[in-house]
């Protein structure tokens, strides 16, 4: 439950992928929104940063996986998208044009995988995803 | 159909090329399902390109190729999209200074729309003389929602 409407909310997973990750290895983790049942949360943007064991940024050798959100039963987006291009960018985020809104009792998952031809070349590669959201009371009542 | 109004959807295509076979004219085209309702439409507003190596020198599989000296004319490919019939916009433009950006994206000053049943397709075509220096591909993302018609 917020303590202001709406509240700023960050949400940091972090994806470890261990030596030599084989194509399409998935890791997934799920965040806990602990929001309460008039409450939704909407989530504006996605920071990525790929980093090794050390937390050293390795987004220039290691960089081509994809993220997928899953939003209670659904993906939205609906593909799982790239996230290299993000990850060796600047800024490092990805603002959506719409929110991602996400329910009350509605798991919040993160998957990430590895799509690079051959396996992850460092012993442990962790793929950290920053969601950059909002918990607000729905409108219109509850 | 989407689970939610607007509903931010990301598109990202592949695009492989072999150092061997990327002639000058070589294009590579993917088609994106878009799984959208008659009542509703895709709005892109962006666009981003990542060329990634599919080699073992360099950044290695996986990794980000690096635009210098003999690699530099790796990226240049020209990028189209096609909303059903018509190529939005209309021409072909340099996908390569996307990559070179910081931000690796370029907006469009208005969305491409695209609407329930139109082709949605991402095309990289060769526009260097010069063959590329490893295997490589190319990964397009369009920064999209789905949004019901007005």
């Amino acid at each position: 439950m917020a303590n202001q409407n709406p509240q700023p909310d960050i949400y940091e997973v972090n994806l470890s992928f261990t030596n030599e990750s084989s194509t399409g290895t998935k890791v997934s983790s799920q965040v806990y929104t602990f929001q309460s049942s008039f409450e939704e949360v909407r989530v504006y943007a996605v920071m990525v940063n790929i980093v090794n064991s050390e937390d050293d940024d390795i987004s220039a050798s290691v960089s081509d996986f994809q993220l997928t959100i899953e939003a209670g039963a659904n993906k939205v987006p609906s593909n799982a998208f790239d996230i290299g291009a993000i990850a060796t960018s600047r800024e490092k985020t990805l603002a959506f044009p719409s929110p991602v809104v996400v329910g009350f009792q509605e798991p919040l998952t993160i998957t990430g995988e590895w799509m690079g031809t051959s396996n992850t070349p460092d012993a442990i590669t962790v793929v950290k995803i920053t969601l950059i959201a909002e918990t607000a009371m729905i409108e219109g009542g509850f | 159909m989407a689970n939610q109004y607007p509903q931010p959807e990301v598109y990202t295509t592949t695009h492989p090329f072999t150092a061997s076979g990327t002639a000058l004219g070589s294009t590579d085209s993917q088609t994106i399902y878009t799984n959208i309702a008659h009542n509703e439409q895709v709005l892109i507003y962006g666009v981003m390109v990542n060329f990634y190596e599919d080699a073992a020198n360099g950044n290695g599989v996986g990794g980000v190729i690096t635009l210098t000296s003999g690699a530099n004319e790796d990226a240049r490919f020209a990028l189209s999209i096609t909303a059903g019939a018509n190529t939005v916009p209309t021409n072909a433009f340099d996908a390569q200074f996307i990559h070179r950006k910081t931000d690796k994206m370029f907006t469009f000053a208005c969305p491409v729309l695209v609407n329930h049943r139109d082709v949605l397709q991402v095309t990289l075509e060769r526009t260097s003389s010069t063959a590329v220096s490893k295997n490589m591909y190319a990964k397009v993302t369009l920064i999209a929602e789905i949004q019901k018609k007005e």
